[in-house]
């Protein structure tokens, strides 16, 4: 038996249980729930059984929406035939809340990673595929992280589409210096890839 | 508080409550461990590109006494071995590697020689070595080290010693080589040539140099690959999440 009432236990440990959250943290949350008034806790179990019960995955790009096809993928203002591929819906809202990207996405709900027994089987790429000759794609931008798992994501994906669409322009993000850095400050790796990726100038 | 220096290959990193990553990692010298890296997930100059599973990796770490969690300081990339994620097949195997050692040598075993063949073997497939021999090069080592090596200077059965002429069996549920006289060939007691007998006593035994003089036809690699692959199903007796991606 632990030292705090059991429903508290249990709230606790299913806080907890989310990512980014340590045991502390839950504490905190459980204890300004427990303080909340009623109405506003029966507010916060609707909207996560609504989340739960509203929000599905775009048929065409499988990010999060609340409406299929979502609404990035019905905008015409957007360039149709350029797909950026992002690992998780995470990853597409960072490059939409940036806006520097004006065409569409494909979600691929993970990234190869044998430990892990996540293959190919296991990511939306079968449907990027299959997109990719619908959809008459002809850029693919691939912006899985630059991870072990996600590297050999991207590595995986270029491959296929050569062999499948050889005539499709198939970019990798550029990986390197970040701005404001400092080039004294940069690991070896950092400026391997940079130096890889250099691009010419225009003057 | 004793701290502590290790070559170390990163295995797994997981987020761990707000801001910290959980890691484990092979040693050289103290064998699989597990460390919190605080703040690992915000920054950090002290872990930049480091924490990336299959890294090999200068590792400082310390423990505040003996049997309590180890926290890591920080760490150097010493070899990030780019060509495993240049491929699947390559991230697949170089996976393998690294479940077969978390299996044969969990926490608490240490063995000096594991690590060094797991830096090996991450090595030759980076480089874009055969992945077929690094496979069989790989297996038949660690199984060895693990305590699991056939012993092919007998037959199991009748006792004699086998001198490097006829054919043999391996009887996989055993783990036991049988002379031709002694045992017939079936699925599970899969045929070994003479050639493929020395080739297997080879990588057992972890002498790979030899084996460039042994001149193995294709069949004798595929005989031996075989062989290995039962071998790892029978003693280890569980499915590795990796194995299913390999070749
Ligand atoms: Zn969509
Ligand atoms: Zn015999």
């Amino acid at each position: 038996m632990g030292i705090y009432p059991a429903p508290l236990e249990v709230l606790v440990d299913r806080l907890a249980s989310l990512p980014g959250l340590g045991p502390k943290s839950a504490m905190r949350i459980a204890l300004h729930i427990l303080r909340s008034n009623e109405a506003n806790v029966k507010e916060l179990v609707k909207a996560l059984l609504e989340v739960k019960k509203k929000i599905k995955f775009c048929s065409v790009c499988f990010n999060i929406t609340d409406t299929d096809p979502c609404n990035i993928c019905e905008d015409p203002g957007r360039a149709g035939h350029i797909v950026c591929v992002v690992e998780s819906p995470g990853d597409q809202l960072a490059i939409e809340e940036a806006g520097a990207f004006r065409g569409k996405y494909h979600v691929l709900h993970g990234a190869l990673s044998p430990l892990d027994g996540i293959g190919p089987e296991d990511l939306k790429i079968g449907e990027l595929m299959v997109r990719i000759g619908k959809d008459r794609i002809e850029e693919v931008i691939l912006a899985t992280n630059p991870t072990t798992q996600g590297e050999a994501t991207a590595s995986f994906i270029a491959r296929l589409l050569a062999e499948k669409y050889p005539q499709l322009h198939v970019y990798r993000i550029a990986l390197g210096v970040p701005m404001g850095a400092d080039l004294k400050y940069m690991d070896r790796l950092t400026l391997e890839h940079a130096f890889k990726s250099k691009t010419p100038l225009k003057t | 508080m004793q701290h502590f220096r290790s070559d170390a290959i990163i295995v797994r990193v997981r987020e761990y409550g707000e801001s910290d990553l959980s890691v484990s990692f092979m040693t050289r010298d103290k064998g699989l461990l597990r460390g919190i890296a605080k703040g690992g997930r915000k920054s950090s100059r002290r872990f930049v590109n480091c924490l990336e599973p299959l890294s090999l990796v200068l590792m400082d770490y310390h423990q505040k006494a003996e049997g309590k969690a180890y926290f890591l300081d920080s760490c150097r990339l010493v070899d990030s071995f780019p060509g495993i994620r240049e491929n699947f097949e390559s991230l697949s195997l170089a996976s393998y590697v690294i479940e077969l050692l978390e299996l044969l040598f969990p926490y608490n075993v240490t063995d000096p020689r594991a690590f060094d063949l797991a830096k090996a073997t991450l090595g030759f497939i980076s480089r874009g070595a055969d992945l077929q021999k690094v496979r069989i090069l790989f297996e038949g080592h660690a199984m060895a080290l693990g305590g699991y090596a056939i012993d092919l200077n007998k037959c199991a059965i009748c006792g004699r010693k086998y001198t490097a002429k006829g054919d043999g069996v391996i009887l996989m549920e055993k783990g036991k080589f049988s002379c031709l006289k002694c045992s017939t060939p079936t699925e599970k007691h899969p045929l070994l040539s003479p050639q493929a007998i020395s080739g297997l006593r080879a990588v057992q035994g972890g002498a790979w140099e030899t084996l460039k003089h042994l001149h193995l036809s294709p069949e004798d690699l595929t005989q031996i690959g075989h062989v290995l692959k039962m071998h790892v199903a029978y003693r280890i007796g569980k499915r590795l999440k990796s194995a299913k991606y390999l070749q």
